[in-house]
């Protein structure tokens, strides 16, 4: 929502809120008009995206599903704020420093876009465009889903966050945080081994930007030490 | 445009510039136990509770504001559970400036709706949203913790 | 001002609740911004985006003709006259290098222009629309090259007491004490370590905030968040040309100031706008002006070099420091006297000699920030003993136990330095150093975490560092009370000194009703308000305690000798006592504050019971703590997390138990986060960086680590009831305590504050480095 042109449109409106600069004519709160449940299946797991983040902490998850709570939760860590984000709003932003959007970018739900016509598109490749409705979490057979932050102080945004989704026929690693980009990279394997280690560092050491936690060398020394963390998570 | 809800238990219907923040508002209504801190709703001294649940003020618009259920300290004050945490925060030093002691107190509120019986990390987590400079939140802690145990004499 | 010890304290010493307390806990509309005036205007500054830069031309006229824009001022409105915004004793030790509005800016923050308008967002437009040319001048953001003059950041003739202009020096210290070149050669060890800690900011949640207003008579009302109302009155007399006695200043709750509002950094301006306009004006700084237009801690570069004798007592200090103050120099001379003179008090050394040198830089103004440049002191002295600790295979404690000062012993070097000017003979009435680190070291498990097996990814390490502080700057800081008795025997507690939130109103109400034997509901405090309450110099320097409070004993000891005068009048007795709330005469009369005050007032020998007193001090006796630090590193990502930290305080006589505490606890995440998250960072244009709690990051509830807070009771003769200061000291120990238990950990020494990940990894991997 939020690169749609036009100002019609402006997702987050938590964010909108902070900034105060913006004549604001008339204003539609869509969190009224989205729907704010989260609806549990034997195969999946859906989302409203009026869901606020708050209640995505408290929600009795799945096993698999747990890192999702600890993920809104330092997302966002005021719980201030966490009871008037919502999923939609943290999507919608796609801030690379947001847990929330980093796992859900490992998980790649399916989400439901409404624009001229509803369409179904996966996380990973929408465009931004469109308003999202739902948000539909696959539970898949042996998925495991990780995630590691690094940050001076938990109530800090983490400088470098990493996720990893597996599932029997692949995995799914994202790499963000302080980065101009995120990075997403797919395997066929549920091995998140040496190899493919190596294939997220080549791909992600790029978008790492330096700050005052360190340079992009640190940076680059750290993202190793998260992958091979991140593979005894998935794969010890 | 034009909004209705409910603040303090009383009806409120007017006119709002929708881009106009709540906290603002409130605060020309004389409702100054909400406080301004931050300008980007980090700080929390700006805490209303929402339909039972606190949110920054500053971070809510008053076009977003129609049908809601607001609250804020003046309309707690003279409530007995209202009453005992604040006998709890006196009697527990939890007090320095003062600043943020209408949000904490809030917050503790909400949560005690929800949780008569919170533990210590439940407490902790409902006052992640509120900046405290004085206390380290120590004694906000053993405060909330008294009221929590039910050992607040009134 | 000695008590007698035998005396059984009631009052003070006791767990007490707050006497402003309820008023806070209902949210009542207490703080400065918690009242509407009618046809109140609203201010917005303009500040600069240039480091360094000359104002060519401000063009107003679009603004101007913004609907709601009433009023724009800029330097051309104001004559030029230099001043200091520190607000401090008189005449200021603070160089006078600050225009109200100047032509040139010297940081990305300073003002430029103020618009007055109807509402805050007419003021917003109103910023927008202005124009501004600058001619762009070099900028330099190094302290270290400061002095090279390139550029000469105040080169105007007419500043007052700029050490020397032409190389940047804002102010200078030197003094020696001994033979610092014979010192070293007798030394069997000699140390040396460069030491730096960065700018942080004080982050009180309540803003700057100030409202101006006339009143019926004509005269200016400053109702603002201050600590310092009478340096606010006399700051805005002078720089506005307006006659003080057509000022008054209020001070109501103030929602935090840790000296950032001992300052006058929008009085002024609110007050320029009323008086040009006749209307109330409101000032409130955003947080991002909190963030780095206000006032913060000054960064500071410290060498030390510490020669060691045989027996590890020390023999030389010499202390060198550089001390950034950024654009301006408020607080600049005597933040670094505090630095060294707090940090030479510490430890005996027959040998000292100490250089200072604060300069200007075109980055963010420095001021008064809770301990005072001690913080940075103390980083640089812990740091370097825990290094020699080290090097000389001596548990850490033992070494400090070999060389902090102890009763009896005086501090000439104090004396030297003082504060701002020579001092006064200090000699240490009162220690608790010893059982502060015996007490820690048993609470925070000293001997099992220092000596456990260090290895794989996270390690555990303990750390300690001691302090001492001050309580009032001795020969300067001056406290006034007036105490007046009314028929029910309460007493209305007039003060200037100012509670900033931290409770001293309730400690002085303690003291008021230990001595006049009556419950402390029975003092009805009132602080602070030029026309109402007599003078003080302000809550800073750890004051308020000893020295308003000393104010507040003999007051109340004065007036307790008039109820008793009074009363054995009213009995006609010739002698007698006070017990309890009656006087009772040797020939048994008995007569209670009731029947005396009722009495005097109506029926006979009419008279007010009342009384006033002021206290100042020659000694400042250093309250001494000694705070410990429990972390984890994890050597494969560099992140440290604190696991506890235990601070453990002689403030003498403690007069309000909780309050104490609560000064330790509030001090502690301050200094964690000056350690390890709150980073104040400039581009390469001076522009800052975090200006936004998002990216400042102060500790919240979620990060906190489990905090174990003592005190260690000693009686300090020369204080109220045997108290010292307790504001201050407790802020000195953790960060550097983190440090060492860092070292302790996992063998990295950050001898450079901010502690960030990079640089532990790296000297983890390559130590050499």
């Amino acid at each position: 929502m939020s690169r749609t042109t036009g100002a019609v449109l402006i997702g987050g409106g938590t964010y909108l809120a902070a900034e105060r600069d913006s004549e604001i004519i008339r204003l539609i709160p869509l969190k009224a008009h989205l729907q704010g449940e989260i609806t549990l299946a034997r195969d999946a797991v859906t989302l409203g995206a009026g869901v606020d983040l708050q209640t995505m902490v408290e929600y009795a998850w799945p096993e698999h599903f747990q890192a999702l709570a600890e993920a809104a939760r330092e997302s966002c860590p005021s719980m201030n704020i966490r009871n008037q984000r919502t999923l939609g709003g943290e999507l919608a932003n796609s801030r690379f420093d947001s847990e929330l959007v980093i796992l859900l970018h490992a998980l790649n739900p399916r989400l439901s876009v409404v624009q001229a016509q509803e369409s179904t598109e996966y996380l990973v490749e929408w465009s931004g465009d469109g308003i999202i409705r739902d948000v539909m979490l696959e539970i898949a057979p042996e998925m495991r889903l990780k995630y590691l932050r690094f940050a001076p102080i938990p109530s800090a945004l983490p400088f470098l966050g990493v996720a990893g989704f597996s599932a029997a026929d692949g995995c799914r690693i994202v790499v963000g945080g302080n980065v101009d980009s995120l990075s997403v990279l797919e395997f066929d394997t549920k091995d998140f081994g040496a190899k493919q280690q190596e294939l997220v560092l080549e791909h992600a050491e790029d978008t790492l930007l330096p700050d005052h936690f360190g340079g992009v060398s640190y940076k680059r020394k750290l993202l190793m030490t998260a992958l091979t963390r991140l593979e005894d998570a998935l794969c010890g | 445009m034009r909004v209705a809800f409910q603040l303090n238990g009383k009806p409120v219907e007017t006119e709002v510039e929708p881009g106009m923040n709540v906290l603002e508002f409130l605060r020309s209504l004389g409702v100054f136990s909400v406080k301004h801190g931050c300008d980007h709703g980090e700080c929390g001294s700006c805490t209303v509770l929402v339909d039972d649940k606190p949110q920054n003020a500053c971070l809510m618009l008053m076009g977003t504001l129609d049908g809601e259920r607001i609250e804020t300290l003046e309309g707690l004050n003279a409530r007995r559970r209202m009453e005992l945490m604040q006998a709890a925060f006196l009697d527990e030093g939890a007090i320095q400036c003062g600043y943020c002691t209408p949000a904490m107190l809030l917050a503790l509120e909400s949560l005690l709706r929800a949780n008569p019986k919170p533990d210590e990390a439940a407490i902790r987590e409902v006052f992640s949203g509120i900046y405290c400079r004085c206390t380290g939140y120590v004694k906000p802690m053993v405060a909330a913790k008294k009221v929590a145990l039910g050992e607040v004499d009134g | 001002m000695n008590s007698s010890p035998e005396k059984v304290l009631e009052r003070v010493g006791k767990i007490t609740r707050r006497v402003d307390g309820t008023a806070l806990a209902k949210g009542k509309p207490v703080f400065a911004d918690d009242i509407h005036l009618p046809e109140m205007l609203h201010l917005k500054i303009l500040r600069s985006p240039h480091a360094h830069a000359r104002i060519r031309e401000i063009r107003t006229e679009k603004a101007l003709k913004i609907s709601g824009v009433v009023l724009i001022l800029t330097h051309k409105d104001f004559p030029v006259h230099y001043f200091t915004t520190a607000g401090q004793g008189y005449p200021e030790p603070s160089p006078r290098d600050i225009r109200i509005l100047d032509e040139t800016v010297r940081y990305v923050g300073d003002r430029v222009v103020v618009v007055a308008a109807e509402t805050l967002a007419a003021a917003e437009a109103g910023l927008a629309a202005i124009e501004v040319d600058y001619d762009i001048l070099p900028a330099n953001f190094d302290p270290e090259k400061a002095q090279e003059g390139n550029p000469v950041l105040h080169p105007e003739t007419g500043k007052i007491d700029i050490h020397d202009a032409a190389h940047n020096v804002a102010s200078q210290l030197e003094a020696s004490l001994g033979d610092i070149q014979q010192g070293f050669e007798e030394s069997e060890w000699v140390f040396e370590g460069r030491y730096s800690t960065p700018y942080a900011q004080q982050a009180h949640i309540e803003p700057h905030i100030t409202l101006t207003w006339m009143d019926a008579d004509e005269r200016l009302v400053i109702r603002t968040s201050t600590q310092v109302p009478f340096h606010v009155r006399r700051i805005v007399a002078e720089v506005l040309d307006y006659p003080m006695r057509n000022i008054r200043v209020i001070k109501p709750r103030v929602g935090g100031a840790f000296g950032g509002k001992q300052e006058i950094l929008n009085e002024e301006l609110c007050a320029a706008v009323t008086l040009r306009t006749g209307r109330p004006a409101r000032l409130e700084f955003t947080r991002a002006e909190e963030l780095y237009a206000a006032r913060s801690r000054h960064p500071q570069i410290v060498l030390f070099k510490i020669g060691v004798n045989a027996d590890y007592t020390l023999n030389a200090i010499d202390m060198d420091i550089l001390e950034n103050c950024g654009a301006y120099g408020p607080h600049a001379l005597t933040v670094m006297s505090v630095t060294a003179q707090k940090a030479l008090t510490l430890y005996r050394s027959p040998h000292v000699h100490v250089r200072g040198q604060a300069v200007y830089t075109n980055l963010s103004v420095a001021g008064a920030y809770r301990g005072y440049g001690a913080p940075q002191g103390f980083f640089a002295l812990e740091s370097i003993m825990d290094e020699i600790a080290h090097a000389l295979t001596i548990d850490p404690i033992e070494f400090r136990h070999k060389n902090y000062v102890t009763t009896g012993e005086d501090v000439p070097i104090a004396k030297i330095l003082g504060e701002g000017r020579e001092g006064f003979p200090v000699v240490i009435e009162s220690t608790g150093m010893r059982e502060c680190l015996e007490e820690g070291k048993k609470l925070i498990d000293w001997e099992l975490l220092r000596t456990a097996e260090k290895s794989g990814p996270e390690r555990r390490g303990v750390g300690v560092a001691c302090a001492a502080q001050g309580s009032g700057i001795a020969g300067i800081d001056m406290g006034a009370v007036f105490i007046k008795m009314n028929e029910d025997a309460s007493f209305n507690l007039l003060l200037g000194a100012t509670d900033l939130g931290t409770g001293s109103d309730t400690a002085l109400a303690q003291i008021a009703a230990e001595v006049l034997e009556v419950p402390v509901e029975n003092i009805l405090v009132y602080s602070s308000d030029t026309d109402m309450t007599p003078f003080d110099t302000g809550a800073y320097a750890s004051s308020t305690t000893y020295i308003s409070g000393g104010a507040v004993k003999k007051a109340a000891e004065k007036l307790k000798a008039r109820i008793l005068e009074q009363g054995l009048i009213l009995l006609k007795e010739e002698s007698g006592r006070i017990d309890n709330g009656l006087v009772l005469g040797s020939n048994g009369g008995r007569i209670s504050y009731q029947e005396i005050c009722t009495r005097s007032f109506y029926t006979e020998n009419q008279t007010q019971l009342m009384a006033t007193a002021s206290h100042m001090s020659y000694d400042s006796p250093p309250p001494f703590n000694a705070t410990f630090a429990d972390v984890t590193v994890d050597v494969e990502t560099g992140l440290v997390r604190v696991n506890k930290i235990v601070s453990v305080t002689d403030a003498g006589q403690v007069i309000n138990p909780h309050m104490a505490a609560g000064q330790v606890e509030g001090a502690i995440p301050q200094s964690l986060g000056m350690a390890l998250s709150e980073f104040m960072i400039f581009d390469d244009t001076g522009t800052p960086v975090n200006t936004s709690f998002r990216d400042y990051h102060i500790f919240t509830a979620i990060d906190m680590p489990e905090i174990v807070t003592r005190f260690i009771h000693t009686h300090e003769p020369t204080g109220p009831f045997g108290a010292k200061a307790v504001a201050e000291i407790p802020i000195n120990g953790p960060a550097v305590a983190v440090t060492n238990a860092i070292f302790n950990a996992c063998g990295v020494r950050i001898r450079n504050l901010p502690v960030t990940p990079d640089k532990i990894l790296l000297k983890f991997t390559e130590p050499d480095l």
